[in-house]
This record gives C-alpha cells, structure tokens and sequence, in this order.
C-alpha cells in the first residue's frame, strides 16, 4: 500500500487520506469545523469550511507538509481560514466605525450605509461585518443564558476565559475535577447541539 | 486574575472554541460516536458527505491539470508546425499561381478581392499542403 512519501502530486496524496480516514476521524473534523464556526464567519456549515480547506490545498495556497497527518494538517488549515475571516470581518466593523464622517457618537447601521453605500460591495460588506459581529455576542449570550442556572459550567466558563487551572477552582470554589469534567463535557455537547452551522449542515 | 477584557465577546468566543478542541480530542472514537448517534446524526452519513466532497474537488482540480497539460501539449504543437518545412515565398506564389490556373475556384476563394500578406501566402500553403493539394517539398532547391 503506497505511504505519504510514495505519493507526491497533493491530489493523491489527498486522495489516500480521505479514503484511509475512519468514521470516527471524520466526525472529529466535522466537530472541530462546527466549532471554528462559532462565533460567524462567511463560511456557513462545516462542510464548507473544510472544503475550503482542501480546495487551498489542492490548489497550493496552502503547504501540507510531507509526513504530518492529514486529520492534524487540515483541522489547522479550518481553524486558520476561519480566523482569518473573522478577523477580516472584524477590521470592515473597525474601518467603518474609524472613518464614518459622522461626529456624534458610534454611527448606526443606516448611516454606514448611507456614508458608504455608493457601491454594492460596501453595502454588502458593511452588512456582513455588522452581522458577524452581532452574531458573537449572540453565540456568547446563547451559551451564557443556558447555563445561567448550572453554577458548575458557568465556573467552568469563567476558569476557560480567565485561564484558571482546575485545581485553583477547587481549592476556591470547591469544584470537584470530575464536576469540572463533567462540566465541561456538558459545555461541548451543548456547542455540539446548538451550533450544527449556519445553516442545516 | 481575568485575562479577557469582561467586553470582549470575541476573545471570550475563542477561548471557549480552544476549550472545545481540546475535550473533542480527548473523546474516544466509539464515545464520539455514541454522541452523534444520540444528536440523531449519522457519522457515516457525515463521514461520507465530507469524503464525497473532497473527491470530487480532487477530480475537478485533476481536470483542470489535465486541462491545463493539454492546452501547454497544443500551443507546443502550434509552435512546432510554425516551424515546419517550406519553399521560399517567390516559389509558394508561383506554386499557387499555377494551382489557381489549374484550380480557379481555390484562387476565389483565397482572394476575395484583398491584397494577401506573407502570412496569408504562407497559411494557405500549409492549408493545401494539409489538403494533399501541393506535395509538402515543392521547392526548387
């Protein structure tokens, strides 16, 4: 059976992995590009995000070195793409609150449009940025708001963001490590259920 | 103690995205799963649309080589034709003078009232040499 290093154009070295991959790895990928979707990106379902992964591949934008795992080599490829296009969408918010000619405080939607809506593009753009920066907060606040009453998950997320180790949240707030666990595995099904993508994936 | 700014919904978001990717590495496979079964999700059903997908990407873009490789194989057979064998001009008209007389209703065709370039000469010499109306060689020397 050919190895990584007996194939050398990317389409066929591309093709083995896909077909070596297992049920199980592919559910991983699957999972980890529903999570690089959180938050918005242009990228609409997981299967979107990763094709766009090996579409890049295939077509050299990207470098799959020879030897590394195809699982570990294109879950960082989704995970960059779908950064960079938040930061993207990020900056058009930034940009446009910046250089909006309105003096009086943070302008609305309306007037970003109605300063720079003379093309169809920035209309677009201005909407798209606007979105996924709406679309953030909302994903924060689904998760928040669910878990408003569960003490142990919302320590649990206080100790993700603040970068607190699980032995301090005992120590502080006696959390037990298999409440933590247990915490956290309920935090990731939920993301699992309640981020499927954008649309039906 | 707080390394995110309380307003900044983003950073928040990618942290939670980190704390996601490391627990789903640490699910084992029979244990993942059981969880898209319970999601009402087929893992086959997912494991075949996403190599569905690459496939097909693959196939395209290994037509769009092929493509790619023929256009480079026809442009290098143009150039190569460019180069082939000829009499001198003064021949190929003199040659085609006597075909047009022998042939009248190539000459029509080939006029059509215009004044002809070299390349014009040297085309429809080729053309007919193509068509098996003049023998390739016809030159003097």
């Amino acid at each position: 059976m050919a190895t990584d290093e007996d194939l050398t154009d990317i389409a066929s070295r591309l093709e083995h992995a896909v077909i070596q991959m297992t049920d199980a790895g592919w559910g991983r990928l699957y999972r980890l590009a529903q999570y690089f979707l959180l938050g918005g990106t242009t990228y609409q379902s997981p299967r979107e995000l990763f094709n766009e992964a090996v579409q890049r591949t295939l077509d050299g934008r990207r470098n799959w070195p020879l030897g590394e795992p195809f699982g570990s080599y294109i879950w960082m490829v989704m995970r960059s793409i779908a950064d960079a296009d938040r930061r993207m969408l990020a900056n058009a918010v930034e940009l446009l609150a910046n250089d909006t000619p309105s003096a009086n405080g943070a302008p609305s939607d309306t007037d970003r449009i109605a300063d720079f809506g003379w093309k169809e593009s920035a209309v677009d753009q201005v909407l798209e940025a606007a979105h996924a920066k709406k679309q953030v907060e909302e994903d924060l606040r689904v998760i928040e708001d669910h878990f408003k009453d569960d003490q142990d998950v919302m320590l649990v997320i206080m100790a993700i963001e603040d970068n607190i180790p699980p032995r301090e949240l005992e120590a502080d707030y006696g959390l037990s490590i298999k409440q933590y666990e247990s915490a956290r595995k309920k935090l990731r099904r939920f993301a699992d259920r309640q981020f499927p993508g954008r649309r039906n994936a | 103690m707080s390394q995110i700014p309380k307003n900044d919904s983003r950073a928040k978001i990618k942290a939670i995205e980190q704390a996601l990717i490391e627990d789903v590495y640490e699910v084992s496979d029979p244990e993942l799963e059981k969880e898209f079964t319970q999601d009402g999700i087929d893992i086959k059903e997912i494991a075949n649309s996403m190599r569905g997908g690459a496939l097909d990407l693959i196939i395209k873009e290994r037509r769009k080589s092929l493509a790619k490789a023929r256009a480079g194989i026809l442009v290098h057979s143009v150039s190569k034709s460019d180069r082939r064998l000829r009499p001198n001009l003064e021949t190929i008209k003199r040659g085609l003078a006597e075909l047009f007389q022998a042939k009248p209703s190539l000459a029509v065709a080939f006029r059509q009232g215009k004044s002809q370039s070299e390349a014009d000469w040297y085309s429809l010499w080729d053309d007919l040499v193509e068509l098996g109306e003049i023998s390739e060689l016809n030159d003097e020397h």
